[in-house]
C-alpha cells in the first residue's frame, strides 16, 4: 500500500506538522508507505513527485484550507478530512483510506 | 458516506473561507505590526506624512493593510476556482475595498467569482476557442459581471451591512461588551490556532481595519493567555507530579511564544490532557477578556497580548485582567489534574494492598 498525503492548516504553522507527524505513525503502524507533503506557512514542503502521486494507491487531504496545484491529483482516489482528526484519530484516518481502495 | 449537496457546499464554503484566512493572516501581521509601530514611533502625526521615518513606514503598513480585503477575496475565489479565480477576485476585492464594503464585501466578492469561474469552466465550447476562455473569456467574463453586480447591485446592501455591524460594534459597553469579549476569549482559546480560533482571529481583525477596538482588543488579548495559564501551572506544580520534565521544558518555551502571540505553544499540553487542559485554558481565557471588556480597555494596535501593553488605554486594568484569568485558568487545570493524581494513588494503594 501507498498513500500519498498533503496536509494544510489555517495559519500553516502547528496543525499542519502535526498531522504530518500523526499520518506518519499511523502509516507505519499499518506497514504502509507514505509520503506527506506539507503546504504551512512556507509554501510546499517534502513536495510530493508526480512519479509518487501516480504510483500512490490513494491519497489523503488532511487539510483546512484548499490544496495548492490540486491538479496534481486528478482521477486519484482522495480521501479527504480536517487536520484535527488526523492529529486526534490518524489510525482511523489511514483505516477509511484502505477501505476506500478496498483493502480493509 | 455519501453527504448531502447542502453538506458538501457548506463544507466548501467554510474551508475556501479558511484559506483566504490562511493567505490573509501575513499581510494583517506585517502590515498591522509596521502600522503599529509607526504610531508608537511617530505618534498620531504618521497618518498625514511620508516625509520622516515614521510616515514611510506608516505609508509602508497601510499599504499592507490596504490589502486584506483583496487578499481575502482573490484567495476565497481561489480555493473554490484554483488559479482562474484570482485575477477576478483580486480585481473585485479591490473594488469591495474602495466601496468600503470591508471584509464582508471581499468574501462574497470571493465566492461569487469562485463560482462563477467553476461554471465557466464548465461552459462547453468548440475546441478552436478552448485557449481562448482560459486565457480571455474566464477572466474578462468573471470580472466584467462580478464587477458591475457588485457595484449596481450588492455594494449598498453589503456597505449597509458592514456599517450596521460596526454601529452595533461601536455601541456595546458595559454588560454586552463583556459577553461579547467573553465568548470571543472563549473562541481563540479552544482549538488554540484551529479553525473555531481564526474565526475568532478574522471577526477581530475586520473590527479593527473598521476601527472597532473593542472586538479587536479582545480577540488581541487573548492570543497570549492559554500559554500563560500553561505556563504558570507548570509554576504551580511545585511538587512536581503533575508535569513531567518535558512538559515543563515545555512551559517555558509556550510563554515565549505567548509573549510574541503564537497560542500554538500551548498545543503539546492540550494534546497530552484535552479533557482537563482545554476547559482550563477556555476558562481562564474567557475571564481574562470578560474583565478587560467589562474595564473597557482598548488596544488601538495590532499588537497581541503583551507586546500590546504599552497602547492600551489603561495598561494597569489591562495587566490586571491577563493576570487574574491566568491564575483562574492555572488553578483551575492544576485542580483538575490534581484530583487526577489523588485517584490514581488511592488506585494504585488500592491494588498494593
Amino acid at each position: 500500500m501507498k498513500i500519498a498525503a498533503v496536509t494544510a492548516c489555517i495559519a500553516g504553522i502547528a496543525h499542519t506538522y502535526m498531522a504530518k507527524s500523526a499520518l506518519e505513525r499511523a502509516a507505519k503502524k499499518r506497514g504502509a508507505q507514505i509520503h506527506v507533503e506539507t503546504q504551512g506557512a512556507m509554501g510546499m514542503e517534502d513536495k510530493l513527485s508526480q512519479d509518487e502521486i501516480d504510483k500512490a494507491d490513494v491519497v489523503i487531504f488532511a487539510v483546512d484550507t484548499n490544496v495548492t496545484e490540486r491538479d496534481r491529483f486528478d482521477n486519484k482516489k482522495i480521501l479527504e478530512v480536517g487536520t484535527n482528526e488526523v492529529v486526534k484519530s490518524a489510525d482511523d484516518v489511514v483505516d477509511h483510506a484502505y477501505q476506500l481502495v478496498g483493502q480493509a | 458516506m455519501a453527504d448531502s449537496k447542502a453538506k458538501t457546499f457548506g463544507r466548501d464554503l467554510m474551508r475556501a473561507f479558511q484559506s483566504g484566512v490562511s493567505y490573509m493572516i501575513p499581510v494583517v501581521v506585517a502590515g498591522g505590526i509596521l502600522t503599529s509601530v509607526a504610531v508608537i514611533g511617530g505618534g498620531s502625526g504618521v497618518w498625514e506624512e511620508t516625509d520622516t521615518f515614521w510616515g514611510v513606514l506608516r505609508m509602508i503598513g497601510q499599504t499592507g493593510l490596504n490589502f486584506i480585503v483583496p487578499m481575502i477575496s482573490a484567495y476565497v475565489a481561489y480555493a473554490i476556482a484554483d488559479r482562474p479565480g484570482l485575477a477576478p477576485g483580486f480585481i473585485t476585492g479591490l473594488i469591495a475595498y474602495n466601496m468600503g464594503t470591508g471584509f464582508i464585501g471581499g468574501m462574497i466578492t470571493g465566492v461569487l467569482c469562485g463560482y462563477v469561474v467553476n461554471w465557466l469552466k464548465k461552459l462547453p465550447v468548440p475546441d478552436r476557442v478552448r485557449t481562448l476562455k482560459s486565457i480571455m473569456i474566464i477572466p474578462i467574463l468573471t470580472t466584467f459581471v462580478i464587477g458591475m453586480l457588485l457595484w449596481y447591485v450588492l455594494g449598498t446592501p453589503i456597505h449597509f451591512l458592514t456599517d450596521s455591524l460596526t454601529n452595533w460594534l461601536n455601541s456595546l459597553s458595559g454588560a454586552s461588551a463583556t459577553v461579547m469579549g467573553s465568548i470571543i476569549g472563549a473562541m481563540m482559546a479552544f482549538d488554540m490556532g484551529g479553525p473555531i480560533n481564526k474565526i475568532a482571529y478574522a471577526f477581530g481583525t475586520a473590527a479593527y481595519t473598521e476601527g472597532s477596538y473593542a472586538a479587536s482588543t479582545a480577540m488581541l488579548l487573548a492570543i497570549g493567555v492559554p500559554n500563560t495559564i500553561m505556563f504558570l501551572a507548570t509554576l504551580l506544580d511545585r511538587k512536581h507530579v503533575l508535569f513531567d520534565d518535558a512538559e515543563r521544558d515545555n512551559g517555558a518555551t509556550a510563554i515565549i511564544m505567548g509573549l510574541v502571540g503564537i497560542t500554538e505553544g500551548t498545543i503539546p499540553f492540550a494534546l497530552a490532557d484535552p479533557l482537563r487542559v482545554i476547559p482550563s485554558i477556555i476558562v481562564g481565557t474567557s475571564i481574562t477578556c470578560a474583565i478587560n471588556a467589562a474595564f473597557g480597555v482598548t488596544n488601538s494596535t495590532m499588537m497581541s497580548t503583551y507586546m500590546g501593553i504599552p497602547f492600551t488605554t489603561n495598561p494597569v486594568l489591562y495587566i490586571l485582567s491577563i493576570v487574574v484569568g491566568s491564575l483562574i485558568g492555572a488553578l483551575m487545570v492544576v485542580g483538575l489534574k490534581y484530583a487526577k493524581y489523588r485517584k490514581d494513588q488511592k488506585n494504585a494503594t488500592a491494588e498494593n494492598a
